[in-house]
Protein backbone atom coordinates (compact mmCIF):
# COMPACT_ATOMS: atom_id res chain seq x y z
CA UNK A 1 0.00 0.00 0.00
CA UNK A 2 1.50 3.64 -0.65
CA UNK A 3 2.38 6.00 1.72
CA UNK A 4 -0.03 8.83 1.78
CA UNK A 5 1.45 12.05 1.10
CA UNK A 6 1.22 14.74 4.27
CA UNK A 7 -1.27 16.70 3.93
CA UNK A 8 0.06 19.33 5.98
CA UNK A 9 4.08 20.06 7.62
CA UNK A 10 1.75 19.60 11.05
CA UNK A 11 -0.03 16.40 10.05
CA UNK A 12 3.38 15.60 8.89
CA UNK A 13 4.65 15.96 11.91
CA UNK A 14 2.24 13.18 13.27
CA UNK A 15 2.13 9.28 13.08
CA UNK A 16 -0.57 8.83 10.42
CA UNK A 17 -2.62 5.55 10.35
CA UNK A 18 -1.98 2.78 8.36
CA UNK A 19 -4.31 3.00 5.60
CA UNK A 20 -5.81 -0.63 6.18
CA UNK A 21 -6.94 0.91 10.27
CA UNK A 22 -8.90 4.03 8.48
CA UNK A 23 -10.65 1.27 6.47
CA UNK A 24 -11.62 -0.96 9.58
CA UNK A 25 -13.12 2.75 10.93
CA UNK A 26 -15.15 3.35 8.12
CA UNK A 27 -16.47 -0.11 7.97
CA UNK A 28 -17.26 -0.04 11.68
CA UNK A 29 -20.87 0.61 12.66
CA UNK A 30 -19.78 2.00 14.94
CA UNK A 31 -18.53 5.39 13.16
CA UNK A 32 -21.28 8.00 13.95
CA UNK A 33 -21.64 8.51 10.01
CA UNK A 34 -25.47 7.69 9.50
CA UNK A 35 -25.43 4.70 7.91
CA UNK A 36 -27.49 2.96 10.66
CA UNK A 37 -29.97 4.74 8.84
CA UNK A 38 -30.05 2.84 6.07
CA UNK A 39 -30.81 -0.79 4.78
CA UNK A 40 -28.66 -0.60 1.73
CA UNK A 41 -32.12 -1.37 -0.28
CA UNK A 42 -32.80 -4.41 1.85
CA UNK A 43 -35.94 -3.37 3.76
CA UNK A 44 -37.47 -1.62 0.06
CA UNK A 45 -36.93 -5.01 -0.91
CA UNK A 46 -38.59 -7.32 1.26
CA UNK A 47 -41.24 -5.01 1.21
CA UNK A 48 -41.09 -5.17 -2.83
CA UNK A 49 -41.80 -8.83 -2.33
CA UNK A 50 -38.03 -10.40 -2.33
CA UNK A 51 -38.60 -13.89 -0.22
CA UNK A 52 -35.60 -13.83 2.84
CA UNK A 53 -34.62 -16.82 1.05
CA UNK A 54 -33.44 -15.33 -2.00
CA UNK A 55 -31.26 -12.48 0.40
CA UNK A 56 -27.95 -13.96 0.18
CA UNK A 57 -28.61 -14.36 -3.87
CA UNK A 58 -29.88 -10.35 -3.74
CA UNK A 59 -26.57 -9.48 -2.15
CA UNK A 60 -24.00 -11.40 -4.33
CA UNK A 61 -26.55 -9.28 -7.11
CA UNK A 62 -25.93 -6.14 -5.51
CA UNK A 63 -22.33 -6.50 -4.79
CA UNK A 64 -21.23 -7.29 -8.39
CA UNK A 65 -23.90 -4.31 -10.19
CA UNK A 66 -25.14 -1.18 -8.08
CA UNK A 67 -22.05 -1.78 -5.23
CA UNK A 68 -19.58 -1.82 -8.10
CA UNK A 69 -21.03 1.78 -9.72
CA UNK A 70 -20.44 3.02 -5.94
CA UNK A 71 -17.14 1.71 -6.08
CA UNK A 72 -15.98 2.82 -9.12
CA UNK A 73 -17.12 6.41 -8.11
CA UNK A 74 -14.76 6.37 -5.31
CA UNK A 75 -12.21 4.66 -7.28
CA UNK A 76 -11.75 7.84 -9.48
CA UNK A 77 -12.49 10.19 -7.14
CA UNK A 78 -9.39 9.33 -5.41
CA UNK A 79 -7.71 9.20 -8.13
CA UNK A 80 -9.15 12.44 -9.84
CA UNK A 81 -7.87 13.99 -6.32
CA UNK A 82 -4.74 12.30 -6.01
CA UNK A 83 -2.90 13.18 -9.07
CA UNK A 84 -5.31 16.46 -10.06
CA UNK A 85 -5.80 15.03 -13.10
CA UNK A 86 -7.99 16.81 -16.35
CA UNK A 87 -11.11 15.44 -14.91
CA UNK A 88 -12.23 17.59 -11.70
CA UNK A 89 -14.71 16.04 -9.20
CA UNK A 90 -18.09 17.77 -10.67
CA UNK A 91 -18.06 15.47 -13.79
CA UNK A 92 -17.26 12.09 -11.34
CA UNK A 93 -20.61 13.39 -9.86
CA UNK A 94 -22.42 13.75 -12.56
CA UNK A 95 -20.89 10.51 -13.99
CA UNK A 96 -22.37 8.94 -11.07
CA UNK A 97 -25.32 10.82 -11.05
CA UNK A 98 -26.42 9.08 -14.42
CA UNK A 99 -25.22 6.31 -13.63
CA UNK A 100 -28.32 6.31 -10.64
CA UNK A 101 -31.51 6.46 -12.48
CA UNK A 102 -33.37 6.02 -9.29
CA UNK A 103 -34.31 9.76 -7.76
CA UNK A 104 -34.20 7.96 -4.74
CA UNK A 105 -31.40 5.93 -4.29
CA UNK A 106 -29.43 8.85 -5.31
CA UNK A 107 -31.49 10.88 -2.23
CA UNK A 108 -30.12 8.02 -0.02
CA UNK A 109 -26.58 8.46 -1.10
CA UNK A 110 -26.50 12.37 -1.11
CA UNK A 111 -27.80 11.66 2.50
CA UNK A 112 -25.32 9.81 3.48
CA UNK A 113 -22.74 11.69 1.60
CA UNK A 114 -23.90 14.77 4.03
CA UNK A 115 -22.80 12.10 7.24
CA UNK A 116 -19.67 11.02 5.58
CA UNK A 117 -18.24 14.15 5.00
CA UNK A 118 -19.18 15.23 8.67
CA UNK A 119 -17.01 12.79 9.83
CA UNK A 120 -14.28 12.99 6.88
CA UNK A 121 -14.29 16.81 7.75
CA UNK A 122 -13.31 16.58 11.72
CA UNK A 123 -10.89 13.49 11.15
CA UNK A 124 -9.00 15.42 7.93
CA UNK A 125 -9.71 18.68 8.42
CA UNK A 126 -6.66 19.96 6.72
CA UNK A 127 -6.64 17.68 3.65
CA UNK A 128 -7.43 19.47 0.12
CA UNK A 129 -8.88 16.03 -1.09
CA UNK A 130 -11.63 16.14 1.86
CA UNK A 131 -11.61 20.39 0.93
CA UNK A 132 -12.60 19.50 -3.07
CA UNK A 133 -15.35 17.08 -1.48
CA UNK A 134 -16.77 19.94 0.59
CA UNK A 135 -16.33 22.20 -2.13
CA UNK A 136 -18.87 19.95 -4.68
CA UNK A 137 -21.21 19.67 -1.77
CA UNK A 138 -21.62 23.47 -1.41
CA UNK A 139 -21.53 23.99 -4.89
CA UNK A 140 -24.36 21.13 -5.81
CA UNK A 141 -25.71 21.19 -2.79
CA UNK A 142 -25.17 17.69 -1.61
CA UNK A 143 -22.37 15.07 -2.33
CA UNK A 144 -22.68 11.57 -2.50
CA UNK A 145 -21.55 9.07 -0.31
CA UNK A 146 -19.29 7.43 -2.77
CA UNK A 147 -17.09 11.06 -3.30
CA UNK A 148 -16.78 11.20 -0.06
CA UNK A 149 -15.19 7.78 0.70
CA UNK A 150 -12.58 8.24 -2.65
CA UNK A 151 -11.70 11.80 -1.19
CA UNK A 152 -11.06 9.82 2.29
CA UNK A 153 -9.04 7.19 0.16
CA UNK A 154 -7.09 10.01 -0.91
CA UNK A 155 -6.57 11.95 2.42
CA UNK A 156 -5.20 8.42 4.21
CA UNK A 157 -3.76 6.81 1.05
CA UNK A 158 -6.29 3.72 0.76
CA UNK A 159 -5.46 2.00 -2.89
CA UNK A 160 -8.48 1.76 -4.98
CA UNK A 161 -8.44 -2.24 -5.13
CA UNK A 162 -9.20 -1.75 -0.90
CA UNK A 163 -11.51 0.69 -1.61
CA UNK A 164 -13.35 -1.37 -3.79
CA UNK A 165 -13.45 -3.90 -1.72
CA UNK A 166 -14.06 -1.42 1.31
CA UNK A 167 -17.26 -0.04 -0.90
CA UNK A 168 -18.88 -3.45 -1.74
CA UNK A 169 -18.31 -4.91 2.22
CA UNK A 170 -20.06 -1.83 3.82
CA UNK A 171 -23.12 -1.98 1.30
CA UNK A 172 -23.48 -5.77 2.40
CA UNK A 173 -22.61 -5.48 6.10
CA UNK A 174 -25.47 -2.41 5.89
CA UNK A 175 -28.21 -4.99 4.47
CA UNK A 176 -27.21 -8.07 6.85
CA UNK A 177 -27.19 -5.99 9.82
CA UNK A 178 -30.55 -4.49 8.62
CA UNK A 179 -31.91 -7.83 8.11
CA UNK A 180 -31.36 -8.85 11.23
CA UNK A 181 -34.21 -6.25 12.58
CA UNK A 182 -36.26 -6.93 9.72
CA UNK A 183 -36.32 -11.08 10.39
CA UNK A 184 -35.37 -12.87 13.41
CA UNK A 185 -32.58 -15.13 12.36
CA UNK A 186 -29.14 -16.68 13.55
CA UNK A 187 -26.83 -13.58 13.35
CA UNK A 188 -24.47 -15.31 12.16
CA UNK A 189 -26.07 -16.05 9.04
CA UNK A 190 -26.19 -12.94 7.24
CA UNK A 191 -22.64 -12.76 8.61
CA UNK A 192 -21.61 -15.65 5.89
CA UNK A 193 -23.97 -13.91 3.06
CA UNK A 194 -21.81 -11.12 3.44
CA UNK A 195 -18.41 -12.90 3.04
CA UNK A 196 -20.08 -14.73 0.12
CA UNK A 197 -21.05 -11.10 -1.52
CA UNK A 198 -17.86 -9.97 -1.16
CA UNK A 199 -16.37 -12.98 -2.77
CA UNK A 200 -18.95 -12.48 -5.48
CA UNK A 201 -17.47 -9.24 -6.19
CA UNK A 202 -13.58 -10.39 -6.12
CA UNK A 203 -13.26 -11.20 -9.95
CA UNK A 204 -14.30 -7.97 -10.70
CA UNK A 205 -12.24 -5.73 -7.94
CA UNK A 206 -9.07 -5.33 -10.55
CA UNK A 207 -11.33 -4.09 -13.18
CA UNK A 208 -13.01 -1.25 -11.20
CA UNK A 209 -9.87 -0.70 -9.41
CA UNK A 210 -7.73 0.44 -12.47
CA UNK A 211 -10.46 3.24 -13.35
CA UNK A 212 -9.09 6.49 -13.33
CA UNK A 213 -11.72 8.69 -15.93
CA UNK A 214 -15.61 9.22 -15.23
CA UNK A 215 -16.38 7.54 -18.27
CA UNK A 216 -14.72 4.03 -16.99
CA UNK A 217 -16.87 4.02 -13.70
CA UNK A 218 -19.20 0.68 -13.90
CA UNK A 219 -23.12 1.25 -15.23
CA UNK A 220 -24.16 -2.09 -13.93
CA UNK A 221 -28.11 -1.37 -12.60
CA UNK A 222 -30.31 -3.29 -11.19
CA UNK A 223 -34.03 -2.25 -12.33
CA UNK A 224 -35.41 -4.45 -9.94
CA UNK A 225 -33.93 -2.58 -6.41
CA UNK A 226 -34.11 0.52 -8.41
CA UNK A 227 -38.20 0.16 -8.68
CA UNK A 228 -38.60 -1.26 -4.94
CA UNK A 229 -36.57 1.86 -3.86
CA UNK A 230 -39.05 3.92 -5.95
CA UNK A 231 -41.98 2.66 -3.97
CA UNK A 232 -40.14 2.53 -0.21
CA UNK A 233 -39.35 5.84 -0.91
CA UNK A 234 -43.54 6.93 -0.72
CA UNK A 235 -44.18 4.67 1.87
CA UNK A 236 -44.71 5.33 5.65
CA UNK A 237 -44.44 2.05 7.04
CA UNK A 238 -40.72 2.04 6.94
CA UNK A 239 -37.97 1.23 9.45
CA UNK A 240 -34.99 2.78 7.17
CA UNK A 241 -34.57 5.71 5.38
CA UNK A 242 -33.67 3.70 2.06
CA UNK B 1 -15.84 -0.94 -25.79
CA UNK B 2 -13.89 -3.63 -27.91
CA UNK B 3 -15.48 -5.81 -30.93
CA UNK B 4 -14.08 -9.22 -31.79
CA UNK B 5 -12.77 -10.06 -35.19
CA UNK B 6 -15.01 -12.55 -35.84
CA UNK B 7 -18.14 -9.95 -35.22
CA UNK B 8 -16.53 -7.12 -37.27
CA UNK B 9 -16.39 -9.61 -39.89
CA UNK B 10 -20.16 -9.62 -40.03
CA UNK B 11 -20.86 -5.97 -39.46
CA UNK B 12 -24.16 -4.65 -41.46
CA UNK B 13 -24.86 -0.99 -41.20
CA UNK B 14 -28.20 0.35 -41.86
CA UNK B 15 -28.27 4.02 -41.54
CA UNK B 16 -30.94 6.88 -41.75
CA UNK B 17 -30.28 9.91 -42.13
CA UNK B 18 -32.70 12.58 -42.27
CA UNK B 19 -32.23 16.89 -43.02
CA UNK B 20 -34.00 19.09 -44.42
CA UNK B 21 -34.60 19.72 -48.04
CA UNK B 22 -32.47 21.85 -50.20
CA UNK B 23 -35.46 23.79 -52.10
CA UNK B 24 -37.56 25.76 -49.39
CA UNK B 25 -40.20 24.47 -48.91
CA UNK B 26 -39.40 20.41 -50.14
CA UNK B 27 -40.14 17.89 -47.81
CA UNK B 28 -37.48 16.96 -45.56
CA UNK B 29 -34.53 14.40 -47.09
CA UNK B 30 -34.12 10.36 -46.30
CA UNK B 31 -31.08 9.17 -47.12
CA UNK B 32 -30.49 5.65 -46.29
CA UNK B 33 -28.34 2.33 -46.41
CA UNK B 34 -29.93 -0.90 -45.87
CA UNK B 35 -28.08 -3.70 -43.94
CA UNK B 36 -29.03 -6.01 -42.38
CA UNK B 37 -32.50 -3.92 -42.38
CA UNK B 38 -33.70 -2.23 -44.62
CA UNK B 39 -35.67 1.40 -44.55
CA UNK B 40 -38.74 2.09 -46.00
CA UNK B 41 -39.79 5.68 -46.24
CA UNK B 42 -43.52 5.61 -45.50
CA UNK B 43 -43.95 10.07 -45.32
CA UNK B 44 -42.06 12.69 -45.63
CA UNK B 45 -43.33 16.42 -44.28
CA UNK B 46 -41.40 19.81 -44.01
CA UNK B 47 -39.63 18.57 -40.99
CA UNK B 48 -40.72 15.24 -40.19
CA UNK B 49 -40.74 11.85 -41.46
CA UNK B 50 -41.57 8.23 -40.35
CA UNK B 51 -39.51 5.63 -41.71
CA UNK B 52 -40.09 1.63 -40.97
CA UNK B 53 -37.34 -1.04 -40.28
CA UNK B 54 -37.49 -4.31 -42.26
CA UNK B 55 -35.28 -7.20 -41.60
CA UNK B 56 -34.06 -8.26 -44.67
CA UNK B 57 -33.19 -11.92 -43.61
CA UNK B 58 -33.22 -14.11 -40.56
CA UNK B 59 -31.53 -12.00 -37.64
CA UNK B 60 -30.42 -12.17 -35.58
CA UNK B 61 -27.99 -15.46 -35.70
CA UNK B 62 -24.46 -16.11 -33.59
CA UNK B 63 -21.80 -13.78 -34.95
CA UNK B 64 -24.43 -11.17 -36.72
CA UNK B 65 -23.78 -7.83 -35.76
CA UNK B 66 -26.60 -5.40 -36.54
CA UNK B 67 -25.45 -1.27 -36.61
CA UNK B 68 -28.67 1.00 -36.73
CA UNK B 69 -27.28 4.48 -36.87
CA UNK B 70 -29.69 7.30 -37.08
CA UNK B 71 -29.10 11.07 -37.53
CA UNK B 72 -31.84 13.60 -37.79
CA UNK B 73 -30.35 16.91 -38.86
CA UNK B 74 -31.57 20.32 -36.57
CA UNK B 75 -34.83 21.00 -36.12
CA UNK B 76 -35.69 17.78 -37.92
CA UNK B 77 -38.41 15.28 -36.49
CA UNK B 78 -37.96 11.56 -37.30
CA UNK B 79 -40.19 8.83 -36.39
CA UNK B 80 -39.16 4.98 -36.74
CA UNK B 81 -41.12 1.95 -36.31
CA UNK B 82 -40.13 -1.49 -36.63
CA UNK B 83 -41.97 -3.87 -38.66
CA UNK B 84 -41.86 -7.35 -36.65
CA UNK B 85 -39.83 -7.71 -33.11
CA UNK B 86 -36.35 -9.17 -33.43
CA UNK B 87 -35.79 -12.75 -32.34
CA UNK B 88 -32.25 -13.51 -31.16
CA UNK B 89 -31.71 -17.54 -32.33
CA UNK B 90 -29.73 -19.62 -30.23
CA UNK B 91 -25.67 -19.30 -31.22
CA UNK B 92 -23.91 -21.93 -30.07
CA UNK B 93 -21.79 -20.42 -28.11
CA UNK B 94 -21.70 -17.65 -30.84
CA UNK B 95 -22.43 -13.98 -29.72
CA UNK B 96 -24.32 -11.49 -31.63
CA UNK B 97 -24.42 -7.82 -31.72
CA UNK B 98 -27.39 -4.75 -32.13
CA UNK B 99 -25.80 -1.53 -31.90
CA UNK B 100 -27.79 1.36 -32.34
CA UNK B 101 -26.36 5.51 -32.71
CA UNK B 102 -28.17 7.83 -32.79
CA UNK B 103 -27.09 11.37 -33.02
CA UNK B 104 -29.77 14.39 -32.97
CA UNK B 105 -29.32 17.67 -33.72
CA UNK B 106 -30.16 21.10 -32.07
CA UNK B 107 -33.53 21.14 -31.51
CA UNK B 108 -34.51 17.41 -33.26
CA UNK B 109 -36.18 14.49 -31.96
CA UNK B 110 -36.72 10.69 -32.37
CA UNK B 111 -39.84 8.72 -31.63
CA UNK B 112 -38.79 4.84 -31.59
CA UNK B 113 -40.90 2.77 -30.21
CA UNK B 114 -39.05 -0.56 -31.09
CA UNK B 115 -40.88 -3.82 -31.35
CA UNK B 116 -39.42 -6.25 -28.62
CA UNK B 117 -36.38 -8.40 -28.70
CA UNK B 118 -36.57 -11.97 -27.91
CA UNK B 119 -33.27 -13.41 -26.63
CA UNK B 120 -34.06 -17.00 -27.22
CA UNK B 121 -32.60 -20.04 -25.27
CA UNK B 122 -28.43 -19.82 -26.37
CA UNK B 123 -28.44 -16.88 -27.46
CA UNK B 124 -26.07 -14.42 -26.25
CA UNK B 125 -26.77 -11.06 -27.46
CA UNK B 126 -25.01 -7.19 -26.14
CA UNK B 127 -27.41 -4.72 -27.09
CA UNK B 128 -25.82 -1.01 -26.97
CA UNK B 129 -27.86 2.07 -27.62
CA UNK B 130 -25.74 5.57 -27.53
CA UNK B 131 -27.23 8.82 -28.16
CA UNK B 132 -25.45 12.53 -28.58
CA UNK B 133 -28.22 14.70 -27.93
CA UNK B 134 -27.99 18.18 -29.43
CA UNK B 135 -29.18 21.18 -27.31
CA UNK B 136 -32.54 21.00 -27.02
CA UNK B 137 -33.13 18.00 -28.78
CA UNK B 138 -35.54 15.16 -28.05
CA UNK B 139 -35.95 11.37 -27.57
CA UNK B 140 -38.44 9.22 -26.76
CA UNK B 141 -37.64 5.41 -26.92
CA UNK B 142 -39.12 2.11 -26.32
CA UNK B 143 -36.90 -0.62 -26.09
CA UNK B 144 -38.23 -4.19 -24.98
CA UNK B 145 -36.08 -7.72 -24.22
CA UNK B 146 -37.68 -11.13 -23.85
CA UNK B 147 -36.05 -14.00 -21.69
CA UNK B 148 -36.95 -16.60 -23.81
CA UNK B 149 -40.02 -17.71 -26.05
CA UNK B 150 -42.97 -19.16 -24.59
CA UNK B 151 -42.13 -21.98 -22.18
CA UNK B 152 -38.07 -21.40 -22.78
CA UNK B 153 -35.78 -19.82 -20.37
CA UNK B 154 -33.96 -17.56 -22.14
CA UNK B 155 -30.55 -16.76 -23.23
CA UNK B 156 -28.40 -13.58 -22.09
CA UNK B 157 -28.68 -10.01 -22.74
CA UNK B 158 -26.37 -7.34 -21.93
CA UNK B 159 -28.45 -4.51 -22.23
CA UNK B 160 -26.47 -0.69 -22.45
CA UNK B 161 -27.49 2.68 -22.64
CA UNK B 162 -25.46 5.73 -22.98
CA UNK B 163 -27.39 8.82 -23.42
CA UNK B 164 -25.11 12.31 -23.66
CA UNK B 165 -25.28 15.96 -24.09
CA UNK B 166 -23.03 18.77 -24.91
CA UNK B 167 -22.94 19.31 -20.86
CA UNK B 168 -22.36 15.72 -20.10
CA UNK B 169 -24.03 12.08 -19.13
CA UNK B 170 -27.79 11.56 -18.72
CA UNK B 171 -28.25 8.17 -18.75
CA UNK B 172 -25.24 5.52 -18.56
CA UNK B 173 -26.65 1.75 -17.57
CA UNK B 174 -25.65 -1.78 -18.68
CA UNK B 175 -27.92 -3.70 -17.67
CA UNK B 176 -27.26 -8.01 -17.30
CA UNK B 177 -29.54 -10.73 -17.43
CA UNK B 178 -29.73 -14.50 -18.32
CA UNK B 179 -32.72 -16.14 -18.55
CA UNK B 180 -30.74 -19.28 -16.97
CA UNK B 181 -29.12 -17.77 -14.03
CA UNK B 182 -31.81 -15.05 -12.94
CA UNK B 183 -30.75 -12.39 -10.10
CA UNK B 184 -32.64 -11.50 -7.40
CA UNK B 185 -32.64 -7.41 -7.57
CA UNK B 186 -31.80 -7.46 -11.18
CA UNK B 187 -34.84 -8.72 -13.48
CA UNK B 188 -35.53 -11.66 -10.63
CA UNK B 189 -38.25 -13.69 -11.57
CA UNK B 190 -39.80 -11.94 -14.51
CA UNK B 191 -38.80 -12.12 -18.21
CA UNK B 192 -39.60 -8.77 -19.92
CA UNK B 193 -37.87 -5.72 -19.49
CA UNK B 194 -39.80 -2.96 -20.97
CA UNK B 195 -38.35 0.52 -20.92
CA UNK B 196 -39.40 3.84 -22.35
CA UNK B 197 -36.85 6.17 -22.27
CA UNK B 198 -37.63 10.24 -22.62
CA UNK B 199 -34.60 12.62 -22.78
CA UNK B 200 -33.82 16.51 -23.86
CA UNK B 201 -31.13 17.72 -23.82
CA UNK B 202 -30.97 21.07 -21.80
CA UNK B 203 -28.33 23.89 -22.74
CA UNK B 204 -27.94 24.47 -18.62
CA UNK B 205 -28.33 21.94 -15.51
CA UNK B 206 -32.27 23.00 -15.51
CA UNK B 207 -34.57 20.32 -14.95
CA UNK B 208 -37.50 20.16 -17.15
CA UNK B 209 -41.02 21.69 -16.56
CA UNK B 210 -42.95 19.11 -14.55
CA UNK B 211 -46.15 19.58 -17.32
CA UNK B 212 -43.48 18.16 -20.09
CA UNK B 213 -42.67 15.04 -18.65
CA UNK B 214 -45.11 11.95 -19.31
CA UNK B 215 -47.40 11.38 -16.00
CA UNK B 216 -46.52 8.31 -13.82
CA UNK B 217 -47.85 4.61 -15.47
CA UNK B 218 -49.82 2.69 -12.93
CA UNK B 219 -47.63 -0.55 -12.69
CA UNK B 220 -44.41 0.53 -14.10
CA UNK B 221 -41.78 2.59 -12.02
CA UNK B 222 -40.49 6.01 -13.16
CA UNK B 223 -37.57 7.14 -12.86
CA UNK B 224 -36.88 10.46 -12.62
CA UNK B 225 -32.89 10.86 -14.19
CA UNK B 226 -31.11 13.53 -12.09
CA UNK B 227 -30.45 15.75 -15.47
CA UNK B 228 -34.11 15.69 -16.44
CA UNK B 229 -36.70 13.21 -18.15
CA UNK B 230 -37.29 10.09 -17.18
CA UNK B 231 -37.04 6.41 -17.59
CA UNK B 232 -40.33 4.39 -17.54
CA UNK B 233 -39.63 0.76 -16.59
CA UNK B 234 -41.88 -2.42 -16.18
CA UNK B 235 -40.94 -6.09 -15.48
CA UNK B 236 -43.23 -9.22 -15.99
CA UNK B 237 -43.86 -12.02 -16.99
CA UNK B 238 -45.15 -11.10 -20.44
CA UNK B 239 -45.03 -8.03 -23.43
CA UNK B 240 -49.10 -7.75 -23.94
CA UNK B 241 -49.18 -6.91 -19.81
CA UNK B 242 -47.06 -4.49 -19.81
CA UNK B 243 -48.54 -0.67 -19.05
CA UNK B 244 -45.64 0.33 -20.98
CA UNK B 245 -47.79 0.76 -23.95
CA UNK B 246 -49.87 3.08 -22.64
CA UNK B 247 -47.14 5.68 -21.61
CA UNK B 248 -46.51 5.60 -25.37
CA UNK B 249 -49.98 6.13 -26.73
CA UNK B 250 -49.33 10.14 -25.04
CA UNK B 251 -46.35 10.62 -27.44
CA UNK B 252 -48.01 9.92 -30.51
CA UNK B 253 -48.79 12.60 -32.48
CA UNK B 254 -52.63 14.02 -32.75
CA UNK B 255 -54.00 13.54 -36.02
CA UNK B 256 -52.55 16.83 -38.44
CA UNK B 257 -50.02 17.69 -36.01
CA UNK B 258 -47.02 16.03 -38.36
CA UNK B 259 -45.76 18.24 -40.70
Amino acid sequence: MPTPPPATTRSAERTAPAPGTVALLLADARLPGGGHAHSASLEPALLGGLPVDDVPAWMAGRATTVSLVEAGTAVVTAHVLTTGGAHGLDAVARAWAARTPSGALRDAARLLGRGYLRVARTLWADHHAVAAAAGLAVRHGSVPRAVVLGAVAAACGLGPADLVRLTVYDDAQTAASALLKLEPLDPLVPARWVLDACAAAEPHVARVAACTTPDDIPSSGAPLTEGWAEAHALTQQRLFRA
Amino acid sequence: MTTTSSLADTRATTAVRLSRGTVPGSPVRVDATDGLLAVRTVSRGAVRAEVALVATGAVLLGGDHVVVRVDVADGCALRITDVGGTVAYDGEGAACRWDVEVRLGRGARLDWAGMPLVVAGGANVVRATTVRLGAGARLVLRETVVLGRDGEHGGRVVVRSDVADDVGPVLVEEVVASGTAPVPGVLGPYRVLDTLTDVHATDELEALEESDLPGPVPGATTLRLDRGGTVTRWLGAATHLSPVERALAHHRPKPGEDG
